[in-house]
């Protein structure tokens, strides 16, 4: 965890009151967060919360039905109403929920569609792809494989470089540990807490609140829609509160 | 054809939303509404009796008015697969050309008398189309499509070589047609055989639409709605989607088949010039414009195909250019799909009645019918006493489920799994995401095959059982993603949802048979009941699109409960709900478990499962981590880790 | 000997003329999961441009060249026409592109009919000779330069798109559009865009199928039709989406409609029926076709 900045850091992303419909379904229920440069923001909560939806909404995912009222502001532009190819190429990576990597391609090509933004800068592209391939060696091994036969660890680590490649200003990580066995999570968040070290600005969505709440700097909890709570991860991961939100009060 | 929805609103009345105007039975507030039902007929009724005595000395338009008939009749039997269906055939014009050859060459080959052509066309045609459905029933969409697309192709291909026998593409004489000058009405002028043959083809067309009219209102037509609107919970519900399919496909094949025939009688001619692509694109046209999955839409769409072609502005304009006219009309036809011409009327008449209610000129709402109390519960029903074994289940387990294993490719996602819900109570499944919750469900309704284990209901065991039959058995579900039919009445749903308790034919249906009514009457008070059980009953007549998210929940429930289950199976019944709204659901699942349904709840809202389960299971990977009361597994350390991750690093 | 040469021959340039108007098909499938059902009218559109340009004076080259610039500009106007009023859609539940690409073919027909008029025009071939030679003769089957030159430019054109679509960044961002347009988003990749630049490659090649089958058979209304459907036929049999399914699927139609022709008497009639018994067939067995990747049932 890295030491508590001072608080005048500038606020990559800035969300407010956001409530998201899916047809007559209520998902989010006016929610308010901000991720601050540098920072490591996770938001927990137990499954069905909305968590997936509110990285969805940020990073522009368009999808049936769905309404959305309420702000979001990243590096200074309001974004809610812009496409994902658009907010993509204002330097957000968004890693999915259920890894979602390109099965038909190859691993070398699921990588070089991650640069996509900046497809003509060959020369940073083949840079990125030699320092993910350093940071996921099994990644090289296997990169002209299809990514669909690639089990469910290598292919998060897939969807993790392939978000890397773009060179973010602003990562988002969306249930990384989905359907991965412990010792494979324990990897993942290693890798994770290896991208916060290198100043990366991380909004962390996980389940498993206390691998999250290790890497992360701040935390929120998500419950049916709604921020229940939220603080310095150093004191959440103490709460009671927290394990209410999961296990019933 | 599906639109963005609109944002969803809190007043009382709802309408529908785009692309919902109503199929199935019309939900017109006031009593005046039923009347305006009879309107469409009476007036093609008139329109033919008027026709026939205003163009009796018109040859051309004797000519075109049958055609309008016949096509009618066409564009019907298109649309009990398309409109009600839900599935697209482009090539549909083949069994119109089976029609007409099997009416003219069938009926001398076998001796018969030339107006029994009708018959062997309609059973000529069925059996065909009942190859084809066979041949392109298990795949989906496109793919379905385009299987029609070559079996329709085909057709004429076969004519052209079957030269001899079949007259190639310039057709054969038909030497065997019906003297239409002796049908009543046709009267003695030059042209008594034109009008006798309209007169047929108007009589044919009335009896289409009292046996499709029908068909609607009956439990096949509501099978075939529930399968347009969702196959999976369609065969949940106990509807063998399969079968139903291809006997949709047989009937539209058969009634297109009698058209034909009645095409070739105009002609007096069979060929297979009509057996085009472009023919069958221009009954997929007409239906839909008309209006796909109404009754009156097709023949709109008929109508106004043959007589807009009979004004001359429109031949001279477009004579040579039709594939001008049918393009721009197929760009139409997507554009209005899929209420059409008939469904945009529907909704201002729908709106009309709103506003007429509002100002108090008519009923706001039709009240709801009263129920026999003892149709206001689920009903039990009579257990076989004895199971396999020979052990007495009377009281024992209702769900047995031994070393239950799946895996897709080489995952793994449930791992030797055991579970025992016993009767009587609410037994919950929980576990993080990924667990193999849904999966174990899935698995345990039969639309997955399971790798390895067991799955008894009430000690039968339930391998190679089909969802459809396992409804039969006494399981039921719902769905977390909800698969409410969302374009027929909550009335329509929770009446599909009593499927397998009811039998009845499709001819008895088509002629409404007093067994039929018998039958729907069954249905009607029971699913009126049900919707008084779960509080649904004043939504009754309202198209279950309209409702709001936590009462399509409860419908669910109620078509759920509609097939007298053993066991009901929620599948994470909160997602999505406000508090208040779980606390109305745990309430709900309290009243079925009183009333003596076994539940099986799958959940994640922890202060659901904790308040209101007797028995609760956790899986984690795939396996059973814990079971046992509430309080324990809460506080079980594993529960804990698997949840919230393990503790320290 | 003759006529095995004869089916040969046969089989290789009609199975060439069917497959360039395959790979139509199949490039608009790849991206997109549609079936562009007016690529047999944007065929016969292309032809009809450049037969309006050559007989401007324009030399054959010139109008082969303006006739593809062209033709993107059709395949672009057909995405618009067609494809975007459908919004937001998943082409495997809402079929409506069905008839709107087939309802746009019939229109751009009959536009043409009013505009140009409806006889067939016969365009000039691209090259009558290769240093001098005109026609081969193998075993008395004569093959012309136009045939040959039929043959080889579809086998060029396989390669070419097959290397457009593993090694340039667009290939890579088509398949990624077909697979998963929502992730493709996230990627940076302006779906929507590339939905109309595939569009407007299926011009493209329209346009070179059609000045490189124009010298064969007369460029006719209904040619549209009938290439259509059998390339349709074709790219199904090959497998949609695999370019290589394109190219075999039009020979396997090539070389039945030969050899049918040579072992019946009745010669054209029965060639259809066959090849639509072997579609069904494909169908049947194994919708996804030769080349093509089974699509995972959903439960």
């Amino acid at each position: 965890m890295k030491p508590m900045t001072n608080g005048k850091q500038e606020k990559l992303l800035k969300v407010e009151d956001l409530r998201v419909f899916y047809g007559a379904a209520r998902a989010l229920d006016g929610i308010s967060f901000h991720v601050a440069q540098g920072e490591v923001v996770t938001i927990i909560g137990s499954n069905g919360a909305g968590k997936s939806t509110t990285l969805k909404t940020v990073s522009g995912i368009s999808e049936l039905l769905k309404t959305v009222s309420g702000s979001i502001t990243f590096a200074g532009e309001r974004i809610e109403k812009k496409s994902s190819h658009h907010i993509a190429r204002m330097g957000m990576a968004h890693v999915p929920e259920g890894r979602r990597v390109f099965a038909g391609s190859t691993v070398e090509d699921n990588l070089l569609l991650g640069a996509y933004r900046r497809r003509r800068m060959r020369g940073a592209v083949n840079d990125e792809l030699e320092r993910v391939y350093e940071r996921f060696r099994v990644l090289r091994e296997r990169r002209s494989q299809p990514a669909g036969y690639l089990s469910g660890g290598e292919q998060q680590m897939l969807a993790i470089g392939r978000g890397l490649m773009a060179s973010p200003r602003f990562l988002l990580l969306d249930e990384p540990s989905l359907g991965l066995a412990p010792l494979l999570v324990s990897q993942v968040f290693e890798i994770i807490a290896g991208l916060a070290a290198d100043g990366t600005t991380i909004l962390l969505v996980e389940q498993l609140a206390h691998q999250a709440l290790r890497v992360a700097d701040r935390a929120y909890v998500l419950e049916a829609g709604v921020i229940s709570g939220g603080g310095d991860a150093a004191s959440m991961a103490a709460d009671a509160h927290v394990r209410e939100a999961y296990l019933g009060a | 054809m599906a639109r963005a929805g609109t944002e969803p609103r809190d007043t009382e009345e709802v309408e529908p939303l785009p692309g919902q105007a109503g199929q199935g039975v019309l939900p017109i507030y006031g009593r005046r509404g039923d009347l305006l039902r009879f309107v469409p007929i009476l007036a093609l009724v008139l329109f033919i009796v008027w026709f026939g005595h205003a163009q009796a000395d018109s040859r051309k338009w004797l000519d075109i008015g049958t055609e309008a008939m016949y096509l009618a009749i066409a564009a019907a039997g298109v649309n009990i697969l398309l409109g009600y269906t839900g599935l697209l055939s482009l090539g549909h014009a083949a069994f119109f050309v089976a029609g007409g050859y099997a009416g003219a060459i069938l009926s001398p080959a076998l001796g018969l008398p030339p107006w029994t052509g009708f018959v062997l066309a309609f059973v000529g045609s069925a059996a065909l189309g009942a190859v084809l459905a066979l041949m392109c029933c298990h795949l989906h969409g496109f793919y379905l499509t385009v299987v029609t697309f070559g079996f329709g192709a085909l057709v004429p291909a076969i004519v052209v070589v079957a030269k001899d026998q079949l007259g190639g593409p310039a057709g054969r004489a038909v030497d065997h047609f019906v003297d239409t000058s002796k049908v009543p009405g046709a009267g003695s002028g030059p042209f008594s055989l034109q009008l006798g043959l309209f007169y047929l083809s108007a009589f044919f067309l009335l009896i289409t639409l009292f046996l499709c009219w029908n068909l609607v209102r009956s439990r096949w037509g509501r099978a075939y709605m529930a399968i347009r609107e969702s196959e999976v919970a369609a065969r949940v519900s106990g509807v063998n989607a399969y079968r139903y399919k291809v006997s949709s496909f047989a009937l539209s094949a058969g009634f297109v088949g009698v058209a034909g025939w009645l095409g070739a009688q105009r002609f007096v001619l069979v060929s297979s010039q009509v057996a085009t692509p472009d023919q069958s694109f221009r009954y997929v046209i007409m239906v839909v414009v008309g209006g796909m999955g109404t009754i009156a839409g097709p023949v709109l769409g008929a109508f106004g195909f043959s007589f807009g072609f009979g004004i001359a502005w429109v031949q001279n304009t477009f004579r040579d250019y039709q594939g001008l006219l049918y393009g721009t009309l197929g760009l139409i036809a997507v554009a209005s799909a899929p209420e059409g011409t008939v469904g945009n009327l529907r909704r201002y008449v729908r709106a009309y009645n709103v506003r007429r209610a509002k100002r108090g000129a008519i009923a706001r709402r039709v009240p709801p019918p009263d129920v026999a109390p003892e149709l206001q519960r689920p009903a039990v029903r009579e257990r076989a006493a004895v199971d396999e074994d020979g052990a007495s289940e009377a009281n024992g387990d209702v769900l047995r489920v031994t070393g239950l294993t799946k895996r897709f490719g080489g995952v793994g996602a449930l791992s030797d799994v055991d579970l025992v819900v016993k009767r009587g109570t609410v037994h919950a499944l929980i576990g993080p995401n990924g667990s193999g919750k849904t999966t174990f469900i899935n698995v345990v309704t039969g639309l997955y095959k399971p790798t390895a284990g067991r799955v008894e209901l009430d000690g039968r065991s339930l391998e190679g059982l089909a969802p459809a039959a396992r409804s039969r058995r006494g399981l039921a579900r719902t769905f977390q993603n909800l698969q409410v039919w969302r374009r027929m009445t909550v009335l329509e749903n929770v009446m599909v949802g009593a499927h397998t308790r009811e039998r009845v034919g499709l001819l008895q249906s088509m002629l409404r048979t007093p067994k039929s009514r018998r039958v729907e009457r069954h249905l009607r008070d029971r699913a009126w009941g049900l919707l008084h059980f779960v509080g649904l009953a004043e939504r009754g007549r309202d198209l279950a699109g309209t409702l709001a998210f936590a009462d399509m929940r409860r419908l669910e429930v109620a078509r759920g409960l509609a097939s007298d289950p053993e066991l009901l199976c929620l599948d994470e019944p909160a997602a999505g709900m406000q508090i208040s709204e779980i606390h109305e659901l745990a309430d709900l699942i309290r009243q079925v478990r009183d009333a003596g349904v076994t539940v099986l709840l799958v959940e994640h809202h922890m202060d659901l499962v904790m308040g209101l389960s007797d028995t609760v299971s956790v899986l984690d990977y795939g396996q059973k981590i814990a079971e046992g009361a509430p309080a324990e597994v809460r506080n079980d350390p594993r529960v804990v880790a698997a949840y919230l991750g393990e503790e320290s690093a | 000997m003759t006529d095995i040469v004869q089916i040969l021959v046969s089989g290789l340039t009609v199975g060439s003329v069917i497959a360039l108007v395959a790979f139509g098909y199949n490039l608009v499938f790849a991206s997109t999961r549609i079936v562009n059902f007016a690529q047999g009218s944007m065929l016969v559109v292309a032809g009809y441009i450049a037969f309006a340009v050559a007989r401007a004076g324009v030399p054959i080259w010139g109008a082969f060249a303006l006739s593809i610039v062209a033709s993107l500009a059709v395949g672009v106007l057909v995405e618009i026409v067609a494809i975007k009023p459908l919004g937001r859609f998943d082409p495997s539940t809402n079929v409506g592109w069905i008839l709107t690409t087939f309802g746009v073919g019939l229109i751009a027909i009959d536009l043409i009919k009013k505009t140009v008029g409806a006889e067939a025009r016969r365009l000039p071939p691209l090259a009558d000779s290769i240093f001098g030679w005109k026609v081969a003769k193998i075993s008395g089957v004569a093959i012309t330069v136009p045939d040959a030159l039929l043959v080889v430019s579809a086998l060029l054109i396989v390669v070419g798109l097959e290397l457009l679509q593993t090694r340039t960044n667009l290939g890579r961002a088509f398949r990624a559009v077909a697979e998963d347009r929502q992730i493709a988003g996230l990627m940076g990749i302006n779906t929507e865009l590339m939905v109309m630049i595939t569009f407007a490659l299926a011009g493209a090649l329209a346009a070179i199928g059609a000045v490189l089958i124009a010298p064969r058979q007369f460029v006719k209304l209904d040619l549209g039709v009938n290439l259509g459907l059998q390339a349709f036929i074709a790219a199904v049999i090959g497998g949609l989406g695999s370019t290589r399914g394109a190219i075999v699927g039009g020979y396997v139609i090539g070389f039945t409609t030969a050899i049918v022709s040579t072992i019946t008497s009745e010669g054209g009639s029965w060639g259809p029926v066959v090849v639509f018994v072997v579609f069904l067939m494909v169908l049947v067995v194994r919708p996804a076709g030769i080349f093509g990747s089974p699509a995972v049932e959903k439960v």
